[in-house]
């Protein structure tokens, strides 16, 4: 009952189209999806429409770039839309108190670091469940946001600051895009051509492994949580300007739609497996489809019903080919019985 | 502090204390409360306690079921949500409240049998799976009610889930009690309670000895499906209402309890009395602060420090008994 020994080996052709779909299903999904909405919806290709994807899409990558960090590190982060609220709190209460905007942002990401700090030291060196730890730090952090500002939203006005982050376009590609863009950059330079990135994927592949190679385990982990931390903190800058005030419990939730972004891009859950440009694909593709289905009018109830089948729909896809891969190397490995 | 205590008391006390530190936090919490307010003591205030625990305590008890097989379920709050309103739903209907409970219960046991069978057959992790269904919960919830609340027209499901007193004590905790004895017995004295230990604790050697493990789990998710109906009764009983944010976060508050109570967040150790315990400390802790008028955002933070510092506790005394 338990084994699938009666499975049948599927042919070598059937293997390298699971392949082509695992290494290239993502790409054919954003394409179908779009090429779906652009028939129904012209204008959903219009240049402005194509901008306002790009704008819709920025909170969600820059949240899920530091979430892609932390699971591939083999952890979870689900205190993400609390720091990013209480982020965009202190923005607000610093520009309205007049203080230069630079300032503001720093402080920003300083707390979500120092969150991030907390967390990776509770989680790493206590050794609790980082899914415990940062339960904990989103009730804590969620609670001192409003009890800061008692609930209420924090009005500003700070033109200049607004202007970087939010409205002016350089060769009509909206600012928060190339924010995107500029993170991408340093960010995949870090995960994918330094000795630390080259660490997270060791720990979060085997962490007893990587200790014995002589990986700081702790170490990376604990950068890890304090970059995500920081990260989801600064994507607050670009939601504060886009909305143009601070609220307590405006990115409540953020942390599910960076993780859905992040596993829908193909990254492996458990870690060690995956890559920032997976995380883009998988933002994209929820920012695609949240667009498309409102330029559709479809209700914003539905769209969650929508995005939740998807979810589970393309993890599932994802693990078939994983498990197809699978047997083929115990067959090549001459294990003939499957 | 409390190792130097535990080392000179005597073994089975320090078994006790070593097992359930939490309820070393119920006595400090009661304490410093009844000090601090004088209603806190009040046998009527005791109802009160017992009434918001009741809730928590009965998702909290599908969770441990979840927890000690080694998943997780994040749609529990949703899923609650959502079922009230089937419930409510079908009471408008003209249908009887028996209908209703019987939709609620086994559309409860459906939607945990898909968790269960894709977590399982799919290879999707749980926390992925029920992530998903968390989202498409409410989607459906909101597309069904346009974020109203669908008022109960059946009084006598009122009644009967939560305005009845039998012996003074509200229905709610009685069905709580009824419900913990008998999955108490479920979880330690059956083959299935043993079978949900190995499987959370190293499923590959349940396996090895001969455990269905893959029926096992099944049954674990379908169970937890079906304690989220039966919370959805008492949820709906109570606000009177099926309410899109009826059950908001109760799975994070259940989560919670389960771990205060020292359950592994690992799986295969821990038991439905921690759970219990857990829930008590989280009403207590809740009740005794609103008594005290502490603002609900600090409330939230006390919540949230707490959570961290008793599992950190916990793992220390483990470590030194």
């Amino acid at each position: 009952m338990m084994s699938s020994s009666a499975t049948a080996i599927p042919k070598t052709d059937e293997f390298q189209l699971q392949r082509f779909f695992s290494r290239y299903g993502i790409y054919a999904a954003i394409v179908i999806v779009a090429a779906i909405f652009a028939l129904l919806k012209p204008v959903f290709l219009s240049p402005d429409n194509i901008a306002n994807i790009g704008r819709q899409v920025t909170l969600l990558t820059i949240a899920a770039f530091g979430m892609t960090f932390v699971i591939l590190a083999g952890e979870i982060d689900i205190s993400v839309g609390a720091v990013a609220s209480m982020a965009s709190v202190i923005i607000a209460s610093m520009l309205s108190a007049a203080l230069p905007w630079p300032l503001a942002v720093l402080a920003s990401v300083a707390a979500g670091a120092i969150v991030g700090a907390t967390n990776a030291l509770l989680s790493v060196k206590g050794r609790i469940p980082s899914f415990i730890v940062t339960l904990g730090a989103l009730n804590v952090v969620r609670g001192f946001s409003l009890a800061a500002t008692n609930a209420s939203t924090i009005i500003f006005r700070n033109d200049p600051y607004r202007d970087i982050f939010a409205r002016s376009a350089p060769s009509g590609i909206p600012s928060p895009v190339w924010i995107v863009a500029i993170l991408f950059v340093a960010l995949a330079y870090v995960l994918h051509r330094t000795k630390f990135g080259a660490d997270i994927y060791a720990v979060g592949g085997n962490a007893q492994l990587a200790r014995l190679a002589g990986v700081a385990a702790d170490r990376v982990k604990i950068w890890a949580f304090v970059l995500c931390s920081a990260v989801a903190a600064f994507s607050a800058t670009v939601l504060t300007a886009r909305v143009g005030n601070g609220q307590p419990e405006g990115a409540i939730g953020l942390e599910l739609d960076a993780i859905a972004a992040v596993v829908l891009g193909g990254n492996s859950f458990s870690g060690g497996r995956g890559s920032l440009w997976r995380t883009v694909l998988g933002a994209l593709l929820i920012g695609i489809l949240n667009n498309g289905l409102t330029l559709m009018n479809v209700n914003y109830n539905l769209q969650l019903v929508v995005k939740g089948s998807v979810i589970v729909l393309a993890v599932l896809l994802d693990q078939m080919h994983k498990k197809i891969d699978q047997r083929k190397e115990q067959y090549a490995a001459g294990g003939g019985t499957l | 502090m409390s190792a130097s205590i535990l080392s000179k008391a005597p073994q089975p006390m320090r078994t006790l204390l070593g097992q359930s530190g939490v309820l070393v936090g119920i006595l400090g919490l009661v304490v410093t409360f009844s000090f601090a307010s004088p209603y806190f003591l009040d046998a009527r205030n005791f109802i009160n306690i017992g009434q918001q625990t009741t809730l928590l305590a009965v998702a909290a008890f599908a969770m441990t079921f979840i927890i000690l097989s080694g998943e997780i379920d994040l749609s529990i709050g949703a899923v609650a949500s959502l079922l009230g309103i089937f419930m409510a739903m079908t009471m408008r209907a003209g249908y009887p409240m028996e209908a209703a409970v019987v939709v609620g219960l086994s559309v409860g046991a459906g939607i945990g049998l898909i968790n269960g069978a894709l977590t399982l057959f799919g290879h999707v992790p749980s926390f992925i799976v029920t992530l998903g269904m968390f989202s498409i919960a409410r989607g459906v919830s909101y597309a069904l009610t346009n974020a109203r609340a669908i008022s109960v027209a059946d009084e006598r499901f009122l009644f009967l889930f939560a305005k009845a007193t039998p012996l003074g004590i509200s229905a709610t905790v009685w069905y709580a009690i009824v419900l913990f004895i008998i999955l108490h017995f479920l979880l330690t004295r059956t083959v299935f309670g043993a079978s949900v230990y190995a499987v959370g604790g190293n499923a590959e050697a349940a396996r090895l000895s001969g455990i269905p493990i893959t029926q096992v789990r099944l049954l674990v998710f379908t169970l937890a499906g079906v304690l989220t109906g039966a919370t959805a009764i008492l949820l709906t009983a109570r606000l009177g209402t099926g309410f899109v944010e009826g059950a908001r976060n109760l799975e994070l508050d259940a989560i919670a309890a389960v771990v205060l109570g020292g359950t592994s967040f690992a799986g295969g150790r821990g038991s439905l009395v921690r759970t219990l315990f857990g829930a008590l400390l989280i009403g207590i802790l809740n009740n005794g602060l609103s008594l005290l008028n502490v603002e609900s955002y600090y409330q939230l933070v006390i919540k949230g420090a707490i959570i961290v510092i008793a599992v950190l506790l916990d793992r220390w005394v483990a470590e030194r008994a």
